[in-house]
C-alpha cells in the first residue's frame, strides 16, 4: 500500500513538466530579455497593417481606410466595423472593439513598463540596457500616441506596473495638454540615447527605433497638436461655426484638446519636422527612368530604402497581395475597394487637377489616361496591368460590368468590386496570390515624405507658403509628373494663397499617403469630415464595354459614376468613445463628446 | 436487477449449504414458479431451522431434507412475497410466488455500489435497458430524453456520427462554460462526453443519474455537475444464451424547409428595392423586369432564368440506418461472461453526385462496438473481473466548402440566398458544363454546389477508443463478516485521425442566354484540379485509473450498517496536434487526481435511515491540493411506522433529505492556473535582409489562490408507492448554490494594461440554481391488458448572484441577477408607422431631440420599433436589457404510456422542453442573406400593417439595425416544443412457434424517434427548436427515425 504513503502522495499532485517560462526566467536571460522587448515591435502596426498581420489581435487591420473617403469595405453586412462607423449604426461590437483597442494599447504600455522595471536585473551590458530602455520608452510613447489619436487625453500611468489585484487610487483622464507634454518629454529624453539610422546599416538592428524615428514621431504629435481639432476652442479653420474639439463642456474640452488656440503650436510642429530633415539621414526614393513614378512604387516593395523612418518589417511574402488582390489574381479577401473620390484626387500627368478644363481629362472614355503615375501604383483600375499567373506575365485587369471574376457587382454583393476599383498600394506588381515573386516591403508607419508634408503644412500655417510649395514640388517630381512650366512646375500654381496652398497640401497628403492610415486622422484633425462625408454617398465607377468581343487594347469603354452608400460623419466620430466599463468603474473618467 | 440478486443469493446459499449438517428426515422436492416461469435462486428453508435450506436451480427446482417438525417450508426470493407451504402430506410441491409490488425496482445503483430502493436517501433517477432500447438513436444520451427527471438535453443536430445531444443534470449552475457537464462513469470508469455517446445501448444494463449531495459528494471535486452512472451487462450462470438483434431504419429530417421559388423571390426583391428607394430617397431600377418575372413564372428560360429547388436537388427525402447486435452470455459458478458486438451504419441525406469518381463523398457513420465482461470466481472468496471494451468509428462527410464547419457547408448554403438563391444558376449549362452564377450577382461567391459535391472529395474522421478494466474482489469474512475488498485498474486510450481528399477547384461557366456566350468562373482554372490529400493524426487522449476499496455490509438484528472506504487515482494525458493554434506546452503533461472517499450508512429496521458520505479529494490543478466534500442524508420510511402500517393502500412512503458540499475542478485550461506564464511568438523581422525574431510576452497572470468550484446542494425528496405499486412516484425539491465559480474579473480598469486574455480565472462567481422534479407512474391491468402511464416534470432555474460585473448605467443592462446565458436584447413594440417616421425625419432635419425614439440611421415605415428604455430618444445599446431566457430549457416534461397484451406491447413517449429562447442568425432569417420562406410573405406593407409579422422588406437588412445580432425579442422566440420522442410497438412471438424453428425467443418490433414535433420555430425559421442559438446555418437537420427490428435468442 505504498500509494498511501505521504511522500509519494505529495509529488503525485505536484506540478509536472516545467518547460514554461515566466517573468523571472525571462529577465534572468539576455536572449529572453531582448525577446521580451522585441514583442513590442510585433504590434506597432496596430490598426494599420494588412488585416492578417496587424498587431491588433482583433484583426480589423486597416479598417480606417474604409470609414474615410479612401475606400468602401468589401462586406455589405452592417455588423462589419467599417459599416458600423461609416454609416453611424454603432452597435455592440463597435463598443467592444473600442474597449478592446483601449485595453490592448494599455496592455502594450504595461509590457513596456514590465521591461523597464525588470531590465535592471537582466544580464545584459550597460550600453545595451541604456539603448533598449530608450527603445521601450519610445514604443510606450508610440502606443500612447495611438491611444491619444483614438480617444483624446487618457490616463497616464507612468512607470507603474499594476497587479491584477491592485486597488487604491484610480486616476482619471489626463488632459490632452498633459499627454502631449508627457510624450514630448519622453521623446526628448530618449532621442540622444538612440543611434542614427546609418549606425544600424548592415546589422541585425535594422528595424529598431532610431533617433530619426523619435524625432519623426515628435513631428507627427506636434503637427496633430497644432491642428484645428486640437488647437483651441474656436479655431476658425474649415468649420468656423463649430468649436475646435466639438466639446462644449470645458472639463471635457481640456481632456481632448487645448482649450485655447496658439499659433506657436504650428511653429513647434515646423521645427520638429525640420529637425528630422536636418538629420540628413533620409531622402525621397527617386526613379523615373525605369518608369515614371517607379521610385514611389519601390518604397513599398523593398526592404532597404532611404525613405523609411519607422516601419514594421515583414518576412518576404505576399500579405498585401493576399489581402487586396482580386479573384483573377488568386485573391479571395479584397477587403476594400478604393472610391472614385480617391481616384479624382490624383492629378493629370501634367499635375493639373482633373477639374481643370485644360487638363485634357476625359471621364467618359479615357479617365485613366495621362494621370499621375502614382494612381496606377495605388489603384487597380480597369485595364491596369498586374501579374496574372495563367499568363505568367503582367496582364490587364478588367472591372467593367460582366468582366469575368473581377467585374463590378451590386452593392449588396461581396463577390467583386462595388466601386470599379481594387487597391494596389504596396503590392509587388510582379506577383499574384498564386504565382509570381515575393514582396520584400515593410508596413510603413513613418516615411520621409510624411515629414516633408508635415513641414509643408506647418510652414504654410506659419505663412511660409513658398517653403511649403517647394516640398510639394519635390514630392511631385519624385512621383514622376511632367515638370512643365511655372515657379514650381508640376502643375503647381505660381503664387497660391495660404488657403489655396492648404488645400493643395491636403490633397497631396491624401494621394501620397493613401492607405497608410493617415486619412482618418487627417480628416479629423482638419475637421473636414462633416463637409466631406456626412450624409453623402461616395461614388464608384460603372464601366461598360461598348465594343463587343474579348477585351483588348482597342476596346472602347464607357465610364459613369454610381453612388455608393451614404456615409455618416457626425461630430462624435472625432473622438472614439471611452469604454463604458471604464466609466462604470471610475466615475472620474469622463466620456468623449457625443457619446 | 432482481435476477442479479437471485444469483448472488444462489452463490451465498450454495456456499452455505455445504455447511448444513445432513440429517435424516423427509425429503421434499419441488419447483418454484412465477406463473409459468421458474424462479431461480429462491431460498427454500425449513421453518424454524434457518440453517436447513437450499436455493432453487435454473429450472426453479429444489430438494430439501426436513430435520425438524414444523413440516413447513418458507420460500422467499427478492421481489416476491415470502410464502409458507405446509408439506406434511406431500413429498413434491409446486410453489407459486406472488410478485411483491413493494419490492419492485428494488435495487438502485449508486456510486461504487448498490442500495435497495427503500434505503436510498439521495436523489437518484434510473432507467433500464428495455426503456433505453425503445428509442432508436445512434447516440446513447438521445435515448434518455424525457424519460428521467433532472436530465436536460438538446440535440443540436442530426449529422451521422455527430447527433449526440448536449446534456446537463438539473440545468447548469455555473457560468464557467467549461464546467457545466456532468461526470460520466461507466462501470466506475470516467468517460468523456463524446465517448458516452458512442456506447452501444446493447451493452447497457442501467443508467443512473445522481443529482444531490448525498449521491454525488463521494465524487467530491468532480461531482458538482451531477453524475451519470452506466452499468454494463454481465453474464449470468446458465447455458450460453446467444442473442441477435437487427434493426433497419430510415431517417427523415424533423422538418423540411419550404423556400419561396424564383418568381416569388424576384417579386419580393423588386419590392425591397422599391421600398429602399423610398426610404433612402434613391432611384434604383428594379432588378427584375416584367419579362424576367414571366420567365421565372413560366420556366421558359431555364438557363437564363433558372428556378431551382436546391433543397430537392441536394437532399434525399430519407436516409437508411442499420443497427446490429450480437451478444453471448452465460457461465458457470466459476466463470461468467457477457460478450457483445455491435455494428451501426448510419447513412446521410445528401444525394450522391460522386458516381464514377471513386471517392465516397456522402454523409455516413459506421461504428463497431465490442465488449467482453468476464467474471471469474477463483476461490470462494476471491473473484476477478476483466472488462474490455472499445469502439471504432468512422464519420464521412463531403468536402464542399470553407467557412464554418466545412463538412456542413451545403446545409448552410441551402438556407443562404447569397449562395443558393432559387435563381442562382442552372446546375448544368446547355453544353453540359457546370453552370455558375452571373459574376455580377451576389451568388457568384461559391462555385456550383453540385460540381463541388461531385469533385470536392471527402473528409473522413476516424476514432478509436479502447478501454480495459481489471478488478479483483476479495471477501474478508475471516476478518469480520460482511467485509470485502476490491481493487481495480483501468486504462483507456482514444485516438482520432482525419483524412481529407479534396480538390481546390473545377471549371464552370456562366452561360449568357442572350448572346449564347460562356464566361469561365475563374480564368485560372481550365481543368478539374488534382486531388490533394491531407492527413491529420488527431489529438490522443489517455487515461489510467486505480481504485481500491473496502466495503462492509452487515445486519445486527434491527440495525443495518454499511460502509465504504475508497481510494481513487486518475491520470489523464492528452495532446494537441501541432499547428492548430492550440497551446501545446502542456501536451502529455499529466492531469492528476487522487481521492479518498467514504460512506457510512445506518438504518434501524429500514425505517430510520441515515447516511454520511464524503470525499477528500486532491487535484494537481491547485496548489492547495486537497479539499473535503461532505454530505449527510436522512430518510424516514413512514410506511413502516405503526400508524401507517395498517393503511392498506400505502406500500411505501418515504421522506428523505440531503445536504452537502460538492466540488468541481475544471479550470477550463489545460495548464496550471497558479503559474505565471510567459510565451513566445514569431513575427518580428529585423536586419538588412529578413531575420526572424521571436517576441516574449506575458501570456497568463498567475492565480496562486485558485481552487475548485463548490456547490452547496440541498435536496428534499418523497418516494411513494400505493395500491400494490399501481401508483408510485417521486418528488424532489432542490436548492443548489454554486460558489467560488472560476471566472475572469470584470472590474480591472483597462489602464492597468492587464489584457483580458492574460487574466487567470478567479474563484469569484456565485449562482443559485433551484427547482423541482416529480414523476408519477401508474401501472394497472384491465383484463389481460397491462398498461402504464408515466409522467415527469423537471424544472431548474438558475440565477447569477455574483459575477464581478462592472457598475452599469441602467439596471436592465446588469447581467447579475439573471439566468446564465440570458441574452441582452431590445423589447419589440411593433412597427413604425409612416406618420411616426415623418415626425422623426422632421425632428432630425431640424436638429431637435426626438419625441419618438429611433435608432441611428435612416428608418422607414414598417421598420422594427424597439422600446426606448432610458427615454433619451435614441434606440441604442443602452436600451437592451437581459430580458431573454437562456437557450437551455428550464422546464422539461415527459409523458409516456404503454400497454401489453400477451406478447404484444406498445409504448409511446411525448416530451416537451419549455422556457428557453432561441435566436437564428443572418442566413436563417434575414432577407438577402437567407432564402425567403413563407414567413417572409407576412412582411409589413402599408396594406398589411395591422397583421404583419415581419418588417418591411428592404435591400440591406444587414446594414440596418434589423438584424438578429442586434438582439431583440422579435428575433429571439421561445423555443418551446412538444415531440413524440419515441414510440414502439413490439410482438413477442409465442414460445411454441419459436421453439419449432429452434429459437429460444423472438421478438419483432417497430419503433421511432422524433416522429412528430410541434414548435413555432419550424414555420418561422425553418429549423428545429433544439439547434443552438445564434446559428448561422450549417447544421445537419435533426432527424426522425423510423425503425423496424427483430431480436432473437438461440437456445
Amino acid at each position: 500500500m505504498t500509494i498511501f504513503s505521504s511522500c509519494e502522495q505529495d509529488s503525485f499532485l505536484d506540478q509536472k513538466g516545467a518547460d514554461i517560462i515566466n517573468e523571472q526566467i525571462v529577465f534572468a536571460d539576455s536572449t529572453y530579455t531582448i525577446s521580451f522587448l522585441n514583442d513590442l515591435y510585433g504590434t506597432i502596426d496596430f490598426n494599420a497593417g494588412p488585416k492578417q498581420t496587424s498587431g491588433n489581435p482583433i484583426g480589423y487591420g486597416s479598417i480606417f481606410a474604409e470609414v474615410t473617403d479612401e475606400a468602401e469595405g468589401r462586406y455589405p453586412a452592417g455588423g462589419n466595423m467599417d459599416k458600423v462607423i461609416g454609416t453611424g449604426t454603432f452597435n455592440g461590437s463597435f463598443f467592444s472593439k473600442m474597449e478592446s483597442d483601449y485595453e490592448y494599447l494599455y496592455g502594450r504600455i504595461r509590457h513596456a513598463n514590465i521591461y523597464l522595471k525588470n531590465v535592471e536585473l537582466s544580464p545584459i551590458s550597460n550600453s545595451l540596457r541604456t539603448r533598449t530602455k530608450a527603445e521601450a520608452r519610445f514604443l510606450r510613447a508610440w502606443y500612447y500616441h495611438l491611444l491619444i489619436k483614438h480617444f483624446g487625453g487618457v490616463p497616464l500611468v507612468g512607470d507603474d506596473v499594476y497587479d491584477k489585484e491592485s486597488a487604491g487610487d484610480k486616476p482619471g483622464r489626463n488632459t490632452f495638454a498633459e499627454c502631449v507634454e508627457y510624450l514630448l518629454n519622453e521623446l526628448d529624453e530618449i532621442a540622444p540615447l538612440l543611434p542614427l539610422k546609418n549606425a544600424y546599416a548592415g546589422t541585425l538592428n535594422n528595424g529598431r527605433v532610431t533617433r530619426g524615428a523619435v524625432l519623426a514621431l515628435k513631428s507627427r504629435i506636434l503637427l496633430h497638436a497644432a491642428s484645428p481639432l486640437f488647437n483651441g476652442g474656436s479655431n476658425p479653420v474649415n468649420e468656423p461655426n463649430v468649436p475646435g474639439s466639438f466639446a462644449t463642456d470645458p472639463e471635457v474640452l481640456e481632456l481632448v484638446a487645448y482649450p485655447d488656440y496658439q499659433q506657436s503650436r504650428w511653429d513647434r510642429a515646423l521645427q520638429a519636422a525640420k529637425a528630422v530633415m536636418d538629420l540628413n539621414q533620409y531622402s525621397l526614393v527617386i526613379d523615373n527612368t525605369t518608369k515614371p513614378g517607379y521610385g514611389f512604387y519601390i518604397v513599398f516593395v523593398t526592404r532597404l530604402n532611404d525613405e523609411l523612418i519607422f516601419v514594421k518589417h515583414r518576412a518576404p511574402g505576399k500579405v498585401v497581395e493576399t489581402d487586396y488582390l482580386p479573384r483573377s489574381r488568386g485573391g479571395a479577401r479584397f477587403y476594400h475597394y478604393p472610391t472614385q473620390e480617391l481616384v479624382d484626387k490624383f492629378p493629370m500627368l501634367s499635375g493639373k487637377p482633373i477639374s481643370d478644363p485644360a487638363s485634357g481629362y476625359n471621364e467618359t472614355a479615357t479617365p485613366y489616361r495621362n494621370r499621375d503615375p502614382r494612381l496606377a501604383y495605388t489603384i487597380l483600375y480597369n485595364t491596369n496591368e498586374h501579374f496574372l499567373n495563367s499568363a505568367r506575365a503582367l496582364a490587364p485587369l478588367y472591372t467593367y460590368v460582366g468582366a469575368a471574376q473581377d467585374g463590378l457587382v451590386e452593392l449588396s454583393s461581396n463577390q467583386a468590386t462595388i466601386t470599379g476599383y481594387y487597391r494596389r498600394k504596396g503590392m509587388n506588381e510582379g506577383t499574384a496570390v498564386t504565382g509570381g515573386g515575393q514582396n520584400e516591403g515593410a508596413t510603413v508607419l513613418i516615411r520621409y515624405v510624411e515629414i516633408l508634408l508635415n513641414y509643408a503644412e506647418a510652414a504654410n500655417e506659419m505663412g511660409q507658403t513658398a517653403e511649403a510649395m517647394l516640398q510639394l514640388k519635390a514630392i511631385r517630381e519624385r512621383a514622376g509628373l511632367v515638370k512643365g512650366v511655372g515657379v514650381y512646375g508640376y502643375g503647381l500654381p505660381d503664387n497660391p494663397t495660404k488657403e489655396q496652398a492648404r488645400l493643395l497640401i491636403q490633397n497631396e497628403r491624401a494621394i501620397e499617403l493613401a492607405f497608410e492610415e493617415h486619412r482618418l486622422w487627417d480628416i479629423r484633425r482638419w475637421k473636414i469630415g462633416g463637409q466631406l462625408l456626412n450624409g453623402k454617398p461616395l461614388t464608384g465607377i460603372r464601366i461598360t464595354k461598348v465594343t463587343g468581343g474579348n477585351p483588348g487594347p482597342n476596346t472602347v469603354y464607357r465610364h459613369e459614376r454610381i453612388p455608393l452608400r451614404t456615409r455618416y460623419f457626425q461630430p462624435n466620430i472625432y473622438f472614439f468613445p471611452m469604454p463604458q466599463t471604464e466609466i462604470g468603474l471610475n466615475r472620474g473618467i469622463l466620456q468623449n463628446p457625443g457619446w | 436487477m432482481k435476477a442479479l440478486y437471485n444469483y448472488l443469493f444462489i452463490m451465498l446459499l450454495v456456499l452455505g449449504s455445504q455447511l448444513v449438517v445432513q440429517a435424516q428426515g423427509k425429503v421434499i422436492s419441488g419447483v418454484v414458479k412465477d406463473g409459468n416461469e421458474p424462479v431461480i435462486g429462491a431460498t427454500v428453508l425449513e421453518k424454524g431451522i434457518p440453517t436447513n435450506g437450499t436455493a432453487t436451480d435454473l429450472q426453479g427446482r429444489f430438494t430439501v431434507t426436513l430435520t425438524g417438525t414444523s413440516n413447513t417450508l418458507v420460500v422467499s426470493s427478492i421481489g416476491y412475497v415470502t410464502k409458507e407451504i405446509n408439506v406434511a402430506n406431500t413429498a413434491s410441491v409446486t410453489v407459486q410466488l406472488l410478485t411483491d409490488t413493494k419490492a419492485l425496482e428494488e435495487v438502485v445503483v449508486v456510486g461504487y455500489g448498490t442500495q435497495t430502493k427503500s434505503t436510498v436517501t439521495g436523489a437518484v433517477s434510473a432507467i433500464s435497458r428495455n426503456e433505453i432500447r425503445q428509442t432508436p438513436s445512434a447516440s446513447l444520451q438521445n435515448t434518455l430524453t424525457g424519460k428521467v427527471t433532472g436530465f436536460v438535453s438538446q440535440q443540436r443536430g442530426g449529422q451521422p456520427g455527430a447527433d449526440a445531444a448536449q446534456f446537463f443534470i438539473r440545468g447548469v449552475s455555473t457560468f464557467n462554460g467549461d464546467d457545466q457537464t456532468p461526470l460520466i462513469l461507466v462501470d466506475d470508469i470516467e468517460y468523456s462526453y463524446t465517448q458516452f455517446s458512442r456506447i452501444d445501448p446493447n451493452e447497457v444494463e442501467t443508467i443512473t443519474i445522481l443529482k444531490d449531495a448525498a449521491t454525488t459528494a463521494i465524487y467530491g471535486i468532480k461531482g458538482a455537475n451531477g453524475v451519470i452512472l452506466v452499468t454494463t451487462r454481465r453474464g449470468k450462470t446458465g447455458p450460453p444464451k446467444v442473442s441477435f438483434r437487427t434493426e433497419l431504419g430510415i431517417q427523415k429530417p424533423t422538418h423540411v424547409p419550404n423556400f419561396l421559388d424564383a418568381y416569388q423571390t424576384a417579386l419580393l426583391r423588386n419590392e425591397a428595392i422599391a421600398n429602399t428607394n423610398k426610404i433612402n430617397n434613391e432611384n434604383r431600377a428594379p432588378e427584375f423586369t416584367t419579362e424576367d418575372l414571366e420567365h421565372f413564372q413560366n420556366g421558359t428560360d431555364p438557363y437564363g432564368h433558372p428556378n431551382v429547388d436546391w433543397y430537392d436537388v441536394l437532399f434525399k427525402t430519407s436516409a437508411p440506418m442499420n443497427t446490429n447486435n450480437l451478444d453471448i452470455s452465460g457461465g458457470t459458478e466459476k466463470v461468467k461472461y457477457f460478450l457483445s458486438a455491435g455494428f451501426l451504419n448510419q447513412g446521410g441525406m445528401m444525394r450522391d453526385f460522386t458516381e464514377g469518381n471513386d471517392v465516397n463523398g456522402s454523409f455516413n457513420y459506421k461504428r463497431y462496438n465490442f465488449r467482453s465482461n468476464i467474471d471469474i470466481q477463483a476461490t470462494k472468496s476471491l473473484a476477478f473481473k476483466l472488462d474490455v471494451t472499445g469502439n471504432f468509428g468512422q464519420k464521412n462527410a463531403p468536402k464542399v466548402g470553407s467557412g464554418g464547419p466545412a463538412d456542413l457547408a451545403t446545409f448552410r448554403e441551402v438556407f443562404n440566398w447569397e449562395s443558393l438563391s432559387p435563381s442562382a444558376y442552372p446546375i448544368y449549362n446547355p453544353d453540359g458544363s457546370y453552370g455558375t452564377a452571373n459574376p455580377n450577382s451576389p451568388q457568384a461567391g461559391t462555385n456550383n454546389i453540385v460540381g463541388r459535391l461531385r469533385y470536392g472529395g471527402y473528409n473522413l474522421a476516424r476514432e478509436n477508443y479502447l478501454n480495459f478494466n481489471f478488478t479483483t474482489i476479495k471477501k474478508l469474512d475471516e476478518i469480520t463478516k460482511g467485509l470485502s475488498a476490491r481493487a481495480s485498474i483501468s486504462a483507456s486510450n482514444e485516438n482520432t485521425s482525419n483524412r481529407t481528399m479534396s480538390r481546390s477547384n473545377f471549371p464552370s461557366f456562366y452561360y449568357n442566354a442572350t448572346d449564347d456566350t460562356y464566361t469561365p468562373r475563374d480564368i485560372n482554372v481550365y481543368r478539374v484540379m488534382p486531388w490533394a490529400l491531407v492527413y491529420d493524426q488527431g489529438d490522443p487522449v489517455r487515461q489510467t485509473n486505480i481504485q481500491a476499496n473496502l466495503a462492509y455490509t452487515r445486519s445486527f438484528g434491527v440495525h443495518n450498517i454499511n460502509g465504504l472506504l475508497l481510494f481513487n487515482q486518475t491520470t489523464k494525458l492528452r495532446a494537441f496536434r501541432p499547428n492548430r493554434g492550440e497551446d501545446e506546452s502542456s501536451n502529455y503533461i499529466p492531469d492528476n487526481f487522487r481521492g479518498f472517499t467514504t460512506r457510512i450508512g445506518y438504518n434501524f429496521k429500514e425505517k430510520y435511515l441515515v447516511e454520511v458520505s464524503g470525499a477528500y479529494n486532491g487535484s494537481d490543478r491547485f496548489l492547495d491540493h486537497y479539499g473535503l466534500f461532505p454530505a449527510v442524508s436522512l430518510g424516514w420510511n413512514l410506511a413502516e411506522e405503526s400508524f401507517l402500517r395498517n393503511v392498506e393502500f400505502i406500500n411505501n412512503f418515504k421522506l428523505r433529505g440531503s445536504y452537502g458540499i460538492v466540488g468541481s475542478d475544471n479550470t477550463g485550461r489545460f495548464k496550471y492556473v497558479y503559474n505565471s506564464q510567459y510565451d513566445q511568438r514569431a513575427g518580428i523581422s529585423f536586419g538588412d535582409t529578413h531575420n526572424g525574431f521571436t517576441g516574449a510576452y506575458e501570456e497568463l497572470l498567475p492565480n496562486t489562490e485558485v481552487t475548485w468550484e463548490k456547490e452547496r446542494k440541498a435536496n428534499l425528496g418523497l418516494d411513494f408507492s400505493f395500491f400494490n405499486g399501481k401508483l408510485s412516484g417521486t418528488a424532489e425539491y432542490f436548492d443548489n448554490f454554486r460558489y467560488d465559480i472560476l471566472a475572469e474579473r470584470n472590474t480591472i480598469p483597462s489602464y492597468f494594461g492587464i489584457v483580458r486574455s492574460t487574466l487567470p480565472p478567479v474563484n469569484l462567481g456565485e449562482v443559485s440554481n433551484k427547482g423541482y422534479e416529480a414523476e408519477l407512474t401508474h401501472r394497472g391491468e384491465i383484463g389481460k391488458v397491462g398498461y402504464n402511464i408515466r409522467g415527469n416534470i423537471s424544472v431548474a432555474k438558475n440565477k447569477i448572484v455574483f459575477m464581478d460585473e462592472a457598475p452599469v448605467l441602467y439596471p436592465w443592462t446588469q447581467q447579475t441577477g439573471n439566468s446564465i446565458g440570458a441574452v441582452r436584447q431590445h423589447i419589440w413594440d411593433g412597427f413604425y408607422t409612416q406618420e411616426e417616421v415623418d415626425i422623426i425625419n422632421e425632428e432630425r432635419a431640424a436638429g431637435q431631440a426626438l419625441t419618438i425614439a429611433a435608432p441611428p440611421g435612416n428608418i422607414g415605415a414598417g421598420y422594427l420599433k424597439y422600446r426606448d428604455l432610458n427615454g433619451d430618444g435614441n434606440i441604442n445599446l443602452d436600451d437592451r436589457g437581459y430580458f431573454g431566457k437562456s437557450n437551455i430549457p428550464q422546464t422539461n416534461l415527459g409523458l409516456g404510456f404503454g400497454f401489453n397484451y400477451k406478447g404484444l406491447s406498445f409504448n409511446a413517449l411525448f416530451q416537451s422542453a419549455r422556457d428557453f429562447d432561441i435566436r437564428p442568425f443572418h442566413s436563417l432569417i434575414e432577407p438577402w442573406k437567407a432564402n425567403l420562406k413563407d414567413f417572409h410573405l407576412k412582411r409589413w406593407t402599408p396594406e398589411t400593417a395591422e397583421t404583419a409579422e415581419f418588417p418591411v422588406l428592404i435591400t440591406d437588412f444587414v446594414g440596418s439595425y434589423m438584424t438578429p445580432d442586434q438582439a431583440s425579442d422579435f428575433w429571439s422566440i421561445r423555443g418551446n416544443y412538444i415531440r413524440l420522442r419515441s414510440i414502439e410497438l413490439g410482438y413477442e412471438i409465442p414460445q411454441i412457434l419459436v421453439s419449432r424453428v429452434g429459437l429460444g425467443s423472438a421478438r419483432i418490433y417497430a419503433n421511432g424517434y422524433n416522429l412528430l414535433s410541434w414548435s413555432k420555430t419550424f414555420d418561422r425559421y425553418g429549423y428545429d427548436p433544439e439547434v443552438i442559438s445564434n446559428l448561422d446555418g450549417g447544421i445537419y437537420p435533426q432527424q426522425a427515425i423510423y425503425n423496424i427490428g427483430i431480436n432473437v435468442s438461440f437456445k
